[in-house]
């Protein structure tokens, strides 16, 4: 082995590490987004948007490399366990939703925007149905489905957002080229 | 046509690559379930396990919370501040004329005060006051789609206990539910698991204040034909041991079969709230009548009443 070679390869593990870390950044961002639902300074009731689950459904349609479902599923966890209620629940439905969604992957590709905004509809519909389904297990109690079905129209509503500050990192960290 | 439809095949080496990584990230969803499934069960069969694990995350989030929560609170305390500045002048016009017409009331509740304290003394009354035990700053809520909960910034070191009763300024906010070495989480009076005895002030009609997930509460076991008005104020009823009395719980704001309630503690403003003992302390198990414990039984029954003051620990009350 000469000495080139080898300050070649360390070179080429740098940029490697330095790749992980930066494809880590989207699932900090939304670790981020998910400590933001718990700022005491909004008012109360379930008006607060799923920003963890809108993150996930954005990277598991643009990029599924940077949101697998074990991604998903720990902050789902991280989110479960912040909000104080029972274990489980949305780790599950985010894994669920990366799966699917990550899955669909080339479907949504090279499709304009609305596509992906009005697909998260029936994305939101079926993953609130899941997470009221889930919580009630949990809570080993029947709750009430309307609270579910606002925090699913604000977080339709708030998707624009998400969408453009997911997409301003992926244009300025994600597709640069590393050195 | 052949060539160019086969193309270049990709080395042995990462096909073998491709495809363990396609296996891995079906075991990692697989996985993901397994787990997801394991701990809605884990939640559901063994809750104690879950809030002590819940409890040490929390403990160990509690500085990213205070961190992402503190600009946003100072923008919230900005504005609020611009508010009550611009908001000064009328305020104080009617404070003044409200300080003037409760004046004669004023004067006449110190005389029924010391009145009052006058004739406990006489009958040796104990009064259970509402010990703090430590003022924290509330660096979390939960308002999503089934739990209203809040974290504060103190936990078991500062002395705080599950069941302990929670208030702002303004009123009663919650009790604590589960707790950490330095964070503690607070099932608030609008969750829906939350129950608070109250009392009108205006009437002494006894309820019961319950969480309807929303910014208002409703007060059940009112009695058919209740006399409640528009307005009236709810406080503490002091029963159940845990809420000490006479905190204010909110006002009646629409009247019907379960009124609705605004709570007076401010839920769209946590900032800091001070954890108190419990009122009362648990009633102890029943004694075993014979003949050897009966005296002490007698002794324990004409025995003054031991204020919750004087059974918790010593309080470490900080800023």
């Amino acid at each position: 082995m000469t000495w080139g070679s080898g300050r070649a390869r360390r070179a080429e593990r740098l940029i490697d590490f330095k790749q992980l870390l930066l494809s880590c950044l989207p699932w900090v961002l939304a670790v981020f987004l998910v400590a933001l639902m718990h700022v005491p300074i909004l008012a109360p009731g379930p008006f607060m948007p799923q920003l963890g689950l809108l993150c996930v459904y954005h990277w598991a349609s643009a990029k599924p490399a940077v949101m697998p479902p074990l991604a998903a599923f720990a902050l789902g966890l991280l989110q479960d366990l912040w909000s104080g209620g029972g274990l489980g629940p949305h780790a599950l439905t985010f894994a669920v939703v990366a799966w699917i969604i990550g899955g669909q992957a080339n479907v949504y590709a090279a499709r304009p925007f609305h596509f992906a905004w009005g697909m998260l509809l029936l994305v939101l519909a079926a993953s609130q149905s899941l997470l009221w389904i889930l919580c009630g297990f949990a809570e080993n109690q029947a709750l009430s489905a309307p609270p579910f079905a606002l925090q699913g129209v604000a977080s339709w509503l708030v998707y624009p957002a998400i969408a453009w500050l997911c997409g301003r990192l992926q244009t300025a960290v994600l597709q640069r080229p590393v050195v | 046509v052949a060539l160019q439809s086969s193309g270049p095949s990709p080395p042995p080496a990462r096909v073998r690559r491709d495809r363990w990584i396609w296996l891995l990230g079906r075991l990692a969803i697989v996985l993901s379930i397994v787990l997801g499934v394991g701990f809605l069960v884990l939640s559901r069969t063994q809750p104690q396990t879950a809030e002590r694990l819940r409890g040490q995350v929390v403990d160990m989030l509690a500085p990213v919370l205070a961190v992402v929560s503190a600009p946003m609170q100072g923008a919230a305390l900005l504005s609020n501040w611009v508010a009550t500045y611009f908001d000064a002048r009328d305020k104080a016009v009617q404070l003044q004329a409200e300080l003037d017409r409760v004046q004669p009331a004023l004067e006449r509740s110190r005389a029924l005060e010391r009145e009052n304290a006058r004739l406990a003394g006489l009958l040796r009354l104990q009064q259970q006051g509402a010990r703090p035990i430590v003022t924290a700053r509330i660096i979390g809520a939960s308002s999503n789609s089934y739990v209203n909960s809040a974290v504060l910034s103190a936990g078991n070191r500062s002395g705080v206990a599950p069941g302990q009763p929670v208030r702002d300024s303004s009123g009663i906010l919650g009790r604590t539910l589960e707790t950490g070495a330095i964070s503690a989480r607070v099932l608030l009076i609008n969750d829906i698991n939350s129950r608070v005895p109250v009392r009108n002030e205006r009437t002494g009609q006894l309820g019961m204040i319950a969480g309807t997930h929303d910014a208002q509460v409703k007060l059940l076991f009112l009695p058919p034909g209740s006399d409640v008005k528009l307005g009236d104020r709810l406080v503490t009823s002091g029963h159940g041991g845990v809420f000490p009395p006479n905190i204010p719980a909110g006002v009646i704001a629409k009247l019907g079969i379960e009124p609705l309630v605004t709570p007076a503690a401010r839920m769209d403003a946590l900032d800091f709230a001070v954890v108190m003992a419990p009122y009362a302390p648990p009633a102890p198990p029943p004694p075993t009548l014979s003949a050897a414990t009966l005296p002490g039984l007698v002794a324990t029954q004409t025995a003054p009443a031991v204020p919750a003051a004087d059974v918790t620990p010593t309080p470490e009350l900080r800023p």
